[in-house]
Order: structure tokens, then C-alpha cells, then sequence
């Protein structure tokens, strides 16, 4: 594969990742009593966490996406990014094991989506992949003698 | 090494500085989320609600007072329960969801309102624990739970909203 196709579909899981990461965050941002409602429901984190996980959660999607598609601290981004998909999946698989009747929440609360489950976790997984690809650095391009 | 260190170094970074931002919109909302829930676990209070009591009305005295502006009527039922019948303009804040439970603080009801709080019949403990709620921690003077709840309301012809807000 050339270098320029490599580029190119490094910028472009970047581009898509982030989109996805900042459009979850914007609602969850926007409502985190609606979101800590969500994660009060998945039952897996103790009550005294609900708003700060609430405010903070969705603020690390809203950065790491925002550095991710402008360039700012890219791999780092995509490290923060990958982290949280990673413990996304952790509490999916949790949540289905224990059989828990519980919304996704993964794009607000507004999302008429029934329980979470096996789809929610194969998208996280596609997403962790995405990921990895945007952690490759983009060689750099010779330049053209004029 | 030298690589990884930075990026870890800028990792760190990253997440203090969406930790300082997140706590932040918490900090300057209106409705003032507070960082740590000051309302008990719902789990430990329902335990709890047994031991004490809130006043009672009946569906009669409750049906009087339907129009009188200084009464708050709040459900606590599911929010399709709600949305399928309702006191007319009561607020939903449903007991067994914890997003309900957390917009307690966040409702605009006067702490000199009388307020009356109702879920499905005699025997539910929701509005018994919504009621202790919104007495002990939210500071309301008044609070009663209605009799028979919802079920009882409608038995006797209360007039009855459908649909979503408040």
C-alpha cells in the first residue's frame, strides 16, 4: 500500500471516529442528569459516581474527538479514545452477562434503541479497530522538487 | 521512549483536561448538579421508607384542591405510565428511575407548596419514598401521598391529562 493510501485511510478513520465520539458527547454533555440517570441504570457504578462519571465521560469523548480530527495531540487522543471504547465494552459485556434490562445511552437518552446488547458491543469493537488504525502515524510525504 | 513518555505525558493532559471541563458544566448549569449526589441511595432509602411515614389525603380532599395554585402534584410512576394518564399538570419524577430521582432538586417546586405525591395504588411504596424525598431532602414544608393513588383518582372521576410534559 502506498503512502498516500495509507494517509488517506488514516484521516479518514480519524475524521469518522470523531465524529462518532462528538456527536455521543454533545446530548450526554448537554443533559448529564439525563446520562447519569443511564448510568445509574446499568447498574455497575456506585451512586456516589453517577454525576461526576455523568459530566466526565462524555467530556473525554468531546476532547479526545475534537484533538483527533485537528490534529492536536493525535495518538494521545486516539490512546483516550481507545481507553474509553475499551471500558465501554467492559460494561457491555457486564451488563449483558448479568442480563441487565438497560438502554444503551451511548448518544444520549433520547435514542428510541430497546436494551443494550450483542449489536452494541460488535459496533464497540468495530469502533476499538477504527481506532487503532487512526493511532498510525501518517508517513510523512516527500517533497516535490519544483 | 522518549516517544511514549510525551504521549503519555499528553494523555494526562487530555484527561485532566476534560475532567477540569466536566466538572466545570456541572459547576455553572442552572439546575446546579451537584458533583455527588445529596439524595440516598434509592436502593438503602426504599429500605428505609418503612420506618417512617407521610402524611396522607384522600382522593376526595386531593380532587378539591386541583385547582388551587399553591398545590404541586407529582407522579411517581413510570414515564408511559404518565404519559398514558395523569393528574393534570402533576410532575413526573418516577421513584424507580434513577434519572427521575436525581432531577428531584432540579423541579420548580415552591418549598411552601403543598405537595402531593400519588403512583399506582394503596399498596405502592413509591410515592411514600418520593414523598420522603422531597420532604427530607428538598426541604418541601407540606408533602402527602394520595390515597389509592392514580387507581383511586380515577375511580372517583378525577380529571385525567394524557401525554408528556411537565
Amino acid at each position: 500500500m502506498s503512502d498516500l493510501a495509507i494517509s488517506l485511510v488514516v484521516v479518514a478513520a480519524r475524521v469518522s471516529i470523531a465524529t462518532v465520539f462528538v456527536t455521543a458527547a454533545l446530548p450526554k454533555i448537554a443533559d448529564p442528569i439525563a446520562f447519569a440517570g443511564v448510568l445509574a441504570n446499568y447498574q455497575t457504578f456506585p451512586y456516589w459516581s453517577w454525576n461526576l462519571l455523568a459530566a466526565i465521560v462524555p467530556m473525554m469523548e468531546l476532547v479526545g474527538g475534537t484533538c483527533l480530527v485537528l490534529g492536536i495531540k493525535t495518538r494521545s487522543a486516539a490512546w483516550l479514545l481507545l481507553l474509553l471504547t475499551l471500558g465501554f465494552i467492559v460494561v457491555l459485556l457486564r451488563t449483558i452477562m448479568h442480563d441487565v434490562d438497560v438502554a444503551c445511552g451511548c448518544f444520549g437518552t433520547s435514542e428510541t434503541a430497546g436494551r443494550v446488547g450483542w449489536p452494541e458491543l460488535a459496533r464497540d469493537l468495530v469502533l476499538a479497530a477504527a481506532i487503532g488504525i487512526a493511532m498510525v502515524r501518517v508517513p510523512k510525504m516527500p517533497h516535490r522538487p519544483r | 521512549m522518549t516517544r511514549g513518555r510525551n504521549e503519555l505525558v499528553d494523555l494526562l493532559v487530555l484527561v485532566g483536561a476534560s475532567v477540569l471541563l466536566g466538572l466545570s458544566n456541572l459547576a455553572i448549569r442552572a439546575d446546579r448538579v451537584p458533583w455527588i449526589p445529596d439524595l440516598p441511595d434509592p436502593s438503602s432509602a426504599l429500605c428505609e421508607a418503612g420506618d417512617r411515614t407521610v402524611d396522607r389525603i384522600s382522593v376526595t380532599e386531593a380532587m378539591a384542591l386541583l385547582d388551587q395554585s399553591r398545590v404541586t402534584f407529582v407522579d411517581a410512576r413510570a414515564r408511559t405510565d404518565y404519559e398514558t394518564g395523569h393528574v393534570p399538570n402533576a410532575h413526573n419524577l418516577p421513584a424507580s428511575d434513577a434519572a427521575g430521582l436525581l432531577e428531584i432538586q432540579s423541579i420548580p417546586i415552591p418549598p411552601d407548596d403543598r405537595v402531593i405525591t400519588y403512583c399506582d395504588s394503596v399498596a405502592c411504596e413509591r410515592s411514600e419514598y418520593l414523598g420522603l424525598l422531597l420532604r427530607d431532602r428538598v426541604g418541601c414544608e407540606r408533602v402527602e401521598v394520595l390515597e389509592g393513588g392514580f387507581t383511586a383518582w380515577q375511580h372517583a372521576g378525577g380529571a385525567i391529562e394524557r401525554g408528556g410534559s411537565p
